[in-house]
């Protein structure tokens, strides 16, 4: 059964519509890249897909469960623990350290302590931060702070990770290493994986690129 | 205004209107809170001095006795002055209505000579009006008025109330019940402030007989003639001065110690104080905040080749819009809660001089000027401070990536407001100026207050201390920005620690007042009644007990002794105070007095009485002392009616009822040197056995011109126009507060909106809106908690200064320090329910910033 899907799903801005009627199914562990040029909907579908935002036609289903009818509370239950979600702009906590920023999803599921410390101690040796956890974002660089990005969006073990341009502000050196951990990392976890990107090189990591544009995807979903 | 300004400032605030509304609301509050206390003084003190002034204006020159009544038989050597001035004899007295017990003014003024003879004083005192025709219909009221003694014009306010002439106004002057006839009204001029509404006028003769003082004047107020000089008629009248007479300008007005107290101007100038400040501190957060938000802007700007001065000009511009239009909105917004304040103030004033005080505050023209003025200026320099720090900040670093609001230099304002704050104390305790002045005291409590609210600010780190270590992810997220806090942290901790400490001073400072004087009056009341004329409550009363009632009173069979109290204002050494007396033998037997020099009670009191007439003694209060550096044995010149006497200061009398002080003459000596043996008081020591209440029930009944409390309701009444004085600190105290408290609201919404990206990012890791708003409103509460406690230590300090230094100093009042527990707990609870109740609306949208259409539509 596919983890997340969409079926007709429509977002229209004024009379606009910007999205219209798109299908799409994700299997678990997949990873699938949103290629499209810019303006085209790609931010917009996934903010629908991470139930951000309400779709204005058809629904989307997270593991079967349609995300518009999900109260507010139950989103937020279900971005704990289903959703990891990764910015352009990395968006860290400016309050918080690269380690505390990676263990604050485990802290809002109150893991124990113990596993907490477990949990971030694997997670930012796989992301190689070790030597920088005590860092604040302030004092990380781009790449640094994308990669505490990952370790955080994956911290809970999601099972959609839902990333948008993640390298769109990165050399290109630090984009490869991003994209490299994140092919890895979400094997590892088992976790399936939308990567809005566009660029060639980073669908590359994906198991089947959607191309878009006007708010359509070009070839039907294979 | 350029292209570039049109699109940046203008559609900037368009667009951005939820910041620039924000922006606006807080100028407007700022400019309101200053606007509403400025006007409420100013209804305070415009009726205050309608009601000094009475109808007597547009004199140039006052003359009066430096002891004692003004003799008509003294006036015909001055007649040569008649060839520069004009004169206006003048007595005052007192009127109590029957049915209300209200007090009026009642002035007889010789109408003959004003309706008829000189027609500038007529003008001056208001019948007559410019034009011929009202002055013949004010001339034909003056005529019906002299005809009949019992005649009184009324004020149009009073006529208002359904006096029509020809109606009776019944009630008592000194003691005795009389019937005035209401022959006509005094018409109100467009030139002059509103004749108060308590006032009565009589001709002169038949105020003189109403009150039983034929032959005697308050006062006589002179004026120049077109074309004459006054340092001419001044210097011509000191030429013929007669012995016993003083010269005063017209404002110098000592009659009956009616000026408005020094003690409660002092409270109203303080409170304006707060206003400034705290007002000041919300402007300075508004646009700190403004212009950091727009960082981005500015920096991009400047990477892309403007000049500093072009930025400056253009962050200028806005905060002169937003000014201009902030100012504008707290004008409407100060007028109203001047309304609120207004009342307050009046019936302050009602309760403790018996004016009629303003009941609304117009918007006063020069007051809303010195608002905008205020408002647009501050501003400026509250918007050029964060500009010229973005301006001078190097591009690169204010479009860093986690280009927040940069932290303040915490460390360093904590230092500052330690230096400050001792600063502060060292001024106010190191330098003693002469008595009177208290620069350094007022000067001293600024830097205390300055100092405090830096401290404020310092604190912040302190309580997010525990958000360091704690391993819970709200708390962690809540108190995590207090250790870095931001100028928007600041500012709202400052104002708040402003507004509480202001508040806790004062508060501190008036139930350490209120505790002595309670034990003060406990102590010097001790007769089992008190007699007094009707309607002789406040200090204006001019009521006195005729010397026949009060030997009947002293003879009664239930009565042991008595001690006739009479008080008149007195010139001394060129300044106007009072001279009482009483009776020492009584007092020293029964009294209680408390001295703060001169040995214990009674010593002193018999040592006054050794010198017989010859060679009295005098006891001088505290404040007198103060006021002409008189110390216990020393010897002073006494104008009396018969000439100057010389009396030996034999103990400084603890007083807290009259700012002006006084000296107090054993009674003997003052019935030989002034031959009055009126009395404004009677203190009457009842034998064993008798119940005050059915004595003092049978003397009502005996006397229906008196009022007789016992003592304990005397106290009753003593500790509540004490009240009534500060009722209004207190709810002046409440706006600032209140400001203050959403000056902390308005910070709050602001750094929730600066964390949008945050707030966005943890909803999307999860955070319910419940978790964002507890993460906001806990956040805020540590602001509150930073401004209260660093409020509530420089409040105690404060007080301190006003106890120890401000109070002797200026007042020469002794205050016992008392620390109010309770006081204390009661402003921490409102500060912080006040600041959870404007928090949590904040908190709550804050933590909608990031929400997204499942929470608009619901789910
Ligand atoms: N809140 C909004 N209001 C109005 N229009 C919007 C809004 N958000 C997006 N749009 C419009 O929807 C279209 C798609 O936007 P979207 O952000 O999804 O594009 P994108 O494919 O992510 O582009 P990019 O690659 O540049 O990020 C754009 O034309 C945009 O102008
Ligand atoms: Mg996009």
């Amino acid at each position: 059964m596919a983890v997340l899907q969409a079926q007709g799903v429509g977002r229209r801005f004024g009379s606009r519509w910007v999205i219209r009627s798109l299908d799409m199914a994700l299997e678990a562990g997949e990873r699938v890249a949103l290629l499209g040029p810019s303006g085209c909907g790609k931010t917009t579908l996934l903010n629908l897909l991470g139930g951000l935002d309400r779709p204005d036609e058809g629904m989307v289903l997270l593991e079967g469960e349609p995300l518009h009818r999900a109260s507010p509370a139950r989103l937020s239950v279900l971005r704990r623990t289903r959703l990891g979600t990764i910015f352009q702009f990395f968006h860290l906590i400016p309050t918080l350290t690269a380690e505390e920023n990676i263990e604050l999803p485990l802290r809002m599921l109150d893991w124990p302590e113990a596993a907490i410390r477990e949990r971030c101690t694997a997670l930012i040796r796989s992301v190689g931060l070790t030597h920088r956890a005590t860092a604040w974002p302030a004092e990380l660089s781009g790449g640094e702070m994308q990669r505490v990005a990952v370790a955080r969006a994956l911290a809970a073990r999601p099972a959609v990770l839902l990333a948008d341009e993640p390298t769109g502000n990165l050399d290109r050196s630090s984009g490869r290493a991003v994209l490299a951990l994140l092919a890895e990392l979400t094997e590892q976890e088992g976790s399936a994986l939308v990567l809005v990107t566009h660029s060639e090189a980073a669908a590359g990591i994906c198991h089947r690129v959607l191309r878009m544009e006007d708010g359509q995807f070009l070839a039907g979903p294979a | 205004m350029t292209w570039l300004s049109r699109r940046l400032v203008v559609r900037a605030l368009l667009r951005e209107w939820g910041r620039a509304l924000l922006t606006l609301l807080t100028v407007a509050l700022g400019v309101a809170v200053f606007l509403s206390i400025r006007l409420a003084n100013r209804a305070a003190v415009a009726s205050f001095e309608q009601f000094t002034q009475g109808v007597g204006q547009g004199s140039d020159l006052v003359l009066r006795a430096e002891a004692g009544p003004l003799r008509e038989a003294q006036l015909p050597a001055l007649r040569p002055l008649l060839a520069q001035g004009w004169m206006r004899p003048v007595i005052e007295g007192s009127f109590a209505r029957k049915d209300t017990l209200e007090g009026f003014q009642l002035l007889g003024l010789d109408l003959v000579g004003l309706g008829a003879a000189a027609p500038e004083p007529a003008q001056d005192l208001g019948p007559a009006a410019p034009d011929g025709a009202s002055r013949d219909r004010a001339t034909l009221d003056f005529y019906g008025v002299i005809q009949d003694p019992q005649a009184v014009l009324i004020s149009t306010a009073l006529a208002a109330e359904g006096l029509a002439a020809g109606s009776v106004l019944e009630g008592f002057v000194q003691e005795r019940p009389v019937r005035l006839r209401v022959a006509g009204v005094l018409p109100d001029a467009p030139s002059r402030p509103r004749i108060q509404r308590n006032l009565l006028v009589m001709d002169l003769p038949a105020a003189q007989r109403l009150l039983a003082r034929e032959g005697e004047l308050d006062r006589v107020e002179w004026g120049l003639r077109p074309g004459a000089r006054l340092v001419d008629l001044e210097a011509q009248a000191r030429r013929l001065l007669p012995p016993g007479l003083v010269l005063e300008p017209p404002e110098q007005r000592a009659e009956s110690g009616r000026t408005m107290t020094a003690a409660f101007r002092f409270n109203l100038s303080i409170l304006s104080l707060i206003a400034l400040a705290v007002g000041a501190y919300l402007l300075f957060q508004a646009f700190d905040a403004s212009v950091n938000q727009r960082r981005e802007t500015w920096a991009t700007l400047r990477a892309l080749g403007q000049p500093p001065a072009a930025l400056l000009r253009l962050v200028l511009g806005e905060a002169a819009l937003l000014g201009g239009l902030g100012s504008l909105l707290g004008l409407g917004l100060g007028w109203l809660l001047a309304q609120g304040s207004v009342r307050a103030v009046s019936q302050t004033v009602n309760a403790l001089y018996g004016a009629s005080a303003a009941r609304s505050a117009a918007l006063h023209g020069e007051e809303a000027f010195f608002a905008l003025l205020f408002g647009s200026l501050a501003c400026l320099v509250a918007a050029w401070v964060p500009a010229r720090r973005a301006a001078r900040t190097p591009a690169v670093q204010l479009l860093a990536r986690e280009g927040g609001p940069p932290p303040v230099a915490t460390l360093r304002l904590g230092l500052a407001g330690g230096c400050a704050l001792l600063g502060g104390v060292a001024l106010a305790y190191g330098i003693r100026p002469a008595p009177g002045v208290a620069w350094q005291a007022y000067g001293g409590s600024l830097l205390v207050l300055a100092g405090g609210s830096l401290l404020a600010v310092a604190l912040l780190p302190l309580l997010g201390l525990p958000g360091r270590s704690t391993r819970r992810w709200q708390l962690r997220l809540a108190l995590r920005p207090l250790l870095r806090p931001t100028s928007r942290h600041g500012f709202a901790a400052a104002a708040l620690a402003v507004a509480v400490g202001m508040t806790t001073g004062m508060g501190v400072m008036v139930q350490s007042f209120e505790h002595t004087v309670l034990t003060w009056i406990g102590s010097s009341l001790q007769a089992d009644l008190y007699v007094a004329p009707i309607g002789s409550a406040g200090a204006a009363s001019q009521h006195r007990l005729s010397a026949e009632t009060a030997d009947a009173l002293a003879g009664d069979a239930t009565v042991a002794a008595a001690d006739r109290f009479q008080m008149l204002p007195i010139t001394f050494r060129g300044r106007p105070t009072f001279l009482g007396a009483g009776d020492m033998a009584v007092q020293a037997a029964r009294g209680g007095l408390i001295l703060a020099a001169g040995g214990p009670f009674p010593a002193p009191l018999l040592a006054l009485r050794q010198g017989g007439t010859e060679a009295p003694g005098v006891l001088a209060s505290e404040t007198f002392a103060r006021h002409f550096g008189v110390r216990v044995g020393e010897v002073l010149d006494l104008p009396t009616p018969a000439g100057t006497r010389r009396v030996t200061v034999r103990g400084i009398l603890a007083d807290y009822g009259n700012e002006r002080g006084s000296l107090i003459l054993d009674r003997p000596v003052f019935l030989a040197w002034f031959q009055d043996a009126r009395v404004a008081s009677l203190a009457l020591y009842l034998k064993p056995g008798q119940s005050a209440e059915a004595v003092a029930a049978r003397l009502r009944l005996e006397h229906p011109g008196l009022q007789i409390r016992s003592n304990g309701a005397l106290r009753q009444q003593v500790a509540t126009i004490f009240h009534q004085t500060f009722a209004i600190t207190y709810a002046l105290e409440a706006i600032g507060l209140l400001v203050a408290v959403l000056g902390l609201a308005q910070g709050l919404t602001g750094l929730a909106l600066a964390r949008r990206g945050e707030v966005w990012s943890l909803r999307a890791l999860g955070a319910t809106q419940v978790d964002l708003a507890r993460i906001l409103l806990l956040e805020g509460l540590g602001v509150a908690l930073a401004g209260l406690l660093a409020g509530l230590g420089l409040g105690l300090l404060l007080a301190r200064i006003l106890v120890d230094v401000l109070n002797p100093q200026v007042f020469g009042w002794t205050l016992a320090f008392r620390l109010p527990v309770g006081f204390l707990a009661m402003v921490a609870l409102v500060t912080l329910g006040a600041a959870a109740l404007a928090l949590v609306p904040a908190a709550r949208w804050g933590a909608r910033l990031g929400a997204d259409r499942e929470v608009e539509e619901g789910a």
